[in-house]
């Protein structure tokens, strides 16, 4: 990029430029080139999302006068309100947000620590069988569960786990693709770090906890983002194992409300929709730095 | 507390001890694995055996091969498979592609380049509901957002959803609306994974930014993209939330997934049998396809 | 990373997960289960509860599109949940071949019975039983904006007037306009609620007259792809393609109608609550359901059935349930909850000549009741999901402007693929 070519020569001598002003202005265009195609993606991104975050400040008699036909003002509800929002609140959104959070919750931990255990086990330690234990971890991903989704209910069912909250949380703690990024992640730590404490006579599980998970953070934080996200939008499983009010989940909350019996309360899905979306982006996005940096540090760099 | 070990025996002892240490490292997981993932695999296997269609006495009951023979002769289910291939074919190669160019986008270190990132995540994090509402407005063929944005360009409105020859592709970009973000984010891992030394050494060289790109930073992440290639594959293979929320599989069977007619024979139709049958069948392709992917892209020593 | 703060929180974690798996105690009391969409359903429960304190119905919300299969996976597997089955009409015999519901006979009293209007009481019965006590009546009415059909210069049906579909065409035409020519409607002409149900269209060839399915009601080959069939969805195609009075895609007609753009539109009796609260700024009405001149009149209105899962482990329990919100006291509270209309032929009548009824809005609830006599029960064929599924791919494709014919004979061939496998062998 940076390199002169004869003709860039030619033609700044025309125009007796200097070198450094020559390099700036091919830096301005980059920049201005970049930007213009940076941009053009975050609204070809933004723009559905925009919309339904718009709606959601509308009322059953505004929400669709701007989208019928689509204009510019759908974007900017004129006289915006928060109904739908205390609308939703009074259905019980609110628990349904604290459930999912709780269920996030408890799978990011414990699926955090039996993926960190089993990534452990594969990437530093010596044991029989382990090639075979490892494809039948890799395989697990290669079959997604909806394939699967009416054999498992009739499994969880027989534990007698319908309506409770294991039955939502067991069967998603063993994450194939979570295992993976850890196993990926410890293979990559110095063996020196490793040797030290082993040498001194530390356990392999003091090795585990003092040693490796503390310098691993952005694979834990990787895999939490995997697994909450997981939680966070299931929709099928939840509704079929529990589908009681009481362990009602968020994307299960927004597929009823404002769908009640062929009345489409639109401005109230919207308004759940809007949350149920803006939530995992607010946790995510200060993670991001270092949810990059898991999958850097899982040796998947070429 | 790490306590010094200067006994033999003590040391005996904790070899013996440490033998099992992997395996307890590794109980929750596998544990875990082969209840709720592999005891439902056989047993959808073993489904695909049984029917509960096809007597009028009704009941499950045992008949081999016959949902097979059933599948063989149906000419939906062909097409389904026909139409998954063709989207299969399309789909894995586009989202890959378009990642890698945009993982190279947001790779240029420039002002701001995090809040670009930061929005490129956010499709990752809504569920696919939520985007079906959004993009079934926007791909409206009288009032969607998008014949709005034609027509003030002065283009011809287009009927995308609903219309055979344009509903897979409509289908397509909307998961890519999802999944190249979403992707990307792993070469964008891979690119900066890759030592400034090697890409200086182009840069002294002369090689122009597309020349870096192919043959120097396309090989250096082969692994990361035979990984990235095999996940998308199989999540694509048995993809049809966004085919049941917005198309039903048509215009004319023109978006009709095998995992959506499985769908529908197993969970609208209640006959099980046939349904685990076709997903039996739609596995053994994906190990055929993910072979064929570890095959092409296995690293060359 | 803490490790004892790590450890106390799994701790924690655990402890709620063992808690809450814990069996509710008090064994006396029978909870019931029961996965619905229907509004009013929490009430209806509770108003159960005060007859019977040691009875309580758990109401498992979900989407209209999530009841059938959420409901058929239960059953399929045998399990004792939901003990009381929501059951749309026209799967009766789809549910009852298969065993999943209790036959009620025994237990329902038979002046309950002779009171609910003859099609949902046919609709309830398989096989000579009665499964599925009907709770509801969703009797289709046309609604009409009469500002737009003013503005055409014509004048909207009478409240017992019936149109013929081929004055409602005209009027479409008339009301149909495209003021600032960009290729789409400003107003649309007709729409169905559900453009793409058998539910809502099964009057278009059944009103020529002619059959919607064989009379062993497992043939569907050479009678939905028969002469008047393609007639009948000629002109629903024709609709949306070469007269352009009826929208392509997925709006809802509701919201079109509600926007002002739309100037007939069918649709359910229980829209009519939904335009008297979040009231309509225009001028409108609601019709009989319209029919082809010379033929007869048929009109959709079977609704929801409640059943008893056959597996259920609180039968008389749940038998007393599917009997008090299928009585007259329950359809008054669904009405007062809802504005849905009982399965009463008594109560049906009592609305119609109440007095407070008398002038529009509230008439529309006249002219809804009074369409009772008419209403005609979808196909009652035990391969009614497979029916109703692959219809609504041909009608999609027909008002995307496919083939009429083809469309209907490639789904007459899949359906009656699927019918097949009922067949005795």
């Amino acid at each position: 990029m940076h390199q002169d070519s004869p003709s860039d020569h030619d033609s700044a001598r025309g125009f007796r430029l200097e070198p450094a002003t020559i390099t700036r202005l091919r830096k301005w265009r980059r920049y201005a080139l970049l930007y213009c195609l940076l941009i053009a993606l975050a609204i070809l991104i933004l723009l559905p999302i925009a919309w339904i975050i718009a709606s959601s400040f509308t009322t059953r008699e505004t929400v669709w006068k701007n989208v019928l036909p689509f204009s510019w003002r759908a974007f900017f509800p004129t006289e915006p309100t928060l109904d739908a929002y205390h609308a939703i609140f009074e259905k019980d959104f609110g628990r349904a947000l604290l459930n999912t959070f709780f269920l996030g919750a408890v799978t990011v931990v414990v699926g955090i620590a039996v993926g960190a255990m089993a990534g452990f086990a594969f990437a530093r330690l010596q044991f029989r069988g382990k090639n075979l234990l490892f494809a039948l971890v890799v395989f697990s991903f290669m079959i997604p569960g909806d394939l699967t989704v009416i054999p498992s209910f009739v499994l969880v069912r027989d534990l007698g786990w319908l309506n409770t909250w294991q039955g939502l949380i067991v069967p998603g703690l063993a994450n194939g693709i979570v295992i993976f990024l850890f196993r990926q992640f410890f293979a990559e730590i110095p063996q020196d770090l490793i040797d030290a404490p082993r040498v001194d006579g530390a356990t392999w599980t003091q090795v585990f906890l003092r040693i490796v998970l503390p310098i691993s953070l952005p694979a834990v934080i990787s895999a939490g983002v995997i697994l909450f996200l997981g939680q966070w939008n299931n929709f099928f499983w939840p509704l079929l194992v529990a589908p009681t009010p009481e362990l009602r989940v968020v994307q299960v909350a927004v597929s009823i409300i404002g769908v009640e019996q062929q009345v489409s309360l639109w401005e109230q899905m919207f308004a759940s929709s809007t949350l149920a979306m803006l939530v995992p982006v607010l946790l995510i996005l200060p993670f991001q730095r270092y949810y990059v940096g898991g999958i850097l540090g899982s040796g998947l760099k070429g | 507390m790490p306590r010094p070990d200067h006994h033999g025996a003590a040391m005996l002892t904790r070899v013996r001890i440490e033998r099992w240490t992997p395996y307890m490292f590794l109980a929750p997981a596998i544990l875990l694995l082969i209840v709720f993932r592999y005891i439902p695999i056989l047993l959808g296997f073993e489904e695909s055996l049984f029917t509960n269609a096809l007597s009028q006495v009704g009941g499950r009951r045992f008949v081999g091969l016959d949902n097979f023979l059933l599948l063989y002769e149906d000419p939906v289910v062909w097409q389904s498979f026909q139409v998954t291939l063709v989207f299969s074919l399309v789909v894995n190669p586009l989202q890959v592609g378009l990642a890698l160019l945009l993982a190279e986008l947001i790779n240029q270190r420039v002002p701001g380049i995090a809040v670009f990132r930061a929005i490129y995540l956010v499709p990752l994090a809504i569920s696919i509901n939520v985007t079906a509402i959004a993009w079934g407005l926007a791909l409206d063929p009288n009032y969607g957002l998008i014949n709005g944005v034609l027509r003030t360009l002065g283009l011809p409105r287009q009927p995308f959803l609903i219309h055979p020859s344009q509903a897979l592709w409509s289908i397509i970009g909307i998961i890519s609306w999802i999944g190249v973000p979403y992707w990307s984010l792993f070469f964008l891992a891979g690119l900066q994974g890759i030592s400034s030394d090697v890409l200086e050494s182009a840069h002294v060289d002369g090689a122009s930014s597309l020349r870096t790109f192919i043959s120097i930073k396309l090989p250096l992440l082969r692994r990361v993209i035979a990984f990235v290639l095999v996940t998308d594959t199989v999540t694509n293979f048995t993809l049809f939330a966004p085919v049941y929320l917005l198309t039903r599989g048509g215009p004319q069977l023109s978006t009709h997934l095998v995992m959506y007619e499985a769908w529908r024979r197993g969970l609208v139709y209640g006959d099980i049998g046939i349904a685990s049958a076709i997903i039996s069948v739609l596995v053994i392709v994906v190990i055929i396809f993910v072979a064929v992917e570890f095959i092409v892209l296995r690293p060359q020593h | 990373m803490n490790r004892h703060r790590m450890s106390r929180l799994l701790f924690f974690f655990t402890l709620v997960l063992l808690v809450s798996a814990m069996p509710v105690a008090g064994q006396e009391a029978v909870e019931l289960s029961w996965i619905t969409d229907l509004p009013g359903a929490e009430e209806v429960a509770a108003r159960f509860s005060e007859y019977h304190p040691h009875i309580t119905v758990r109401v498992d919300k979900v989407s209209f599109r999530e009841v059938f299969q959420q409901n058929q996976i239960r059953l399929g597997s045998g399990s004792p949940e939901p003990d009381i089955v929501s059951v749309d009409a026209p799967v009766v015999a789809s549910y009852g071949f298969r065993g999943w519901l209790l036959p009620l006979d025994d237990v329902f009293p038979a002046e309950q019975i002779d009171g609910w209007v003859d099609a949902l009481h046919e609709s309830s019965m398989y096989d000579g039983q009665l499964l599925a006590p009907p709770i509801w009546n969703s009797a289709q009415v046309m609604f009409y904006n009469a500002d737009l059909l003013e503005a055409a210069g014509l004048a909207g049906p009478a409240a017992d007037e019936r149109w013929t579909w081929e004055q409602v065409t005209e009027a479409a035409q008339a009301m149909a306009t495209d003021a600032d020519d960009d290729g789409v409607n400003d107003v649309w002409g007709l729409q169905f609620g559900q453009y793409n149900r058998i539910y809502q269209l099964q009057p278009i060839p059944e009103s020529l007259p002619t059959a919607v399915l064989g009379e062993d009601a497992l043939t569907v080959e050479g009678i939905i792809d028969s002469d008047d069939w393609v007639k009948a969805f000629t002109w629903f195609g024709d609709l949306h393609n070469a007269l352009g009075v009826s929208p392509q895609g997925g709006i809802s007609s509701g919201e079109l109608f509600r926007n002002n753009q739309l100037g007939l539109y069918v649709d359910g009796g229980w829209m009519i609550n939904q335009f008297i609260n979040d009231p309509l700024e225009f001028n409108w009405g609601a019709a009989p359901h319209p029919y082809w001149e010379g033929g007869e009149v048929t009109v959709p209105g079977d609704s929801w059935h409640l059943g008893v899962n056959a597996n259920t482990e609180h039968p008389e329990a749940a038998v007393e349930f599917v009997k008090f919100a299928s009585s007259e006291e329950a359809g008054r509270l669904w009405f007062d909850v809802w504005g849905v209309w009982p399965a009463h032929k008594a109560m049906l009548a009592e609305f119609a000549e109440d007095p407070a009824n008398a002038e529009f809005p509230q008439k529309a609830f006249v002219v809804a009741a009074n369409e009772a006599p008419f209403v005609t029960p979808r196909p009652l064929t035990v391969g009614y999901l497979e029916y109703e599924e692959i219809l609504s791919d041909a009608f999609e494709d027909i008002r995307n402007g496919a083939d009429v014919a083809e469309a209907l004979s490639q789904a007459a061939g899949r359906i009656q693929r699927e019918m097949d496998k009922y067949r005795p062998q």
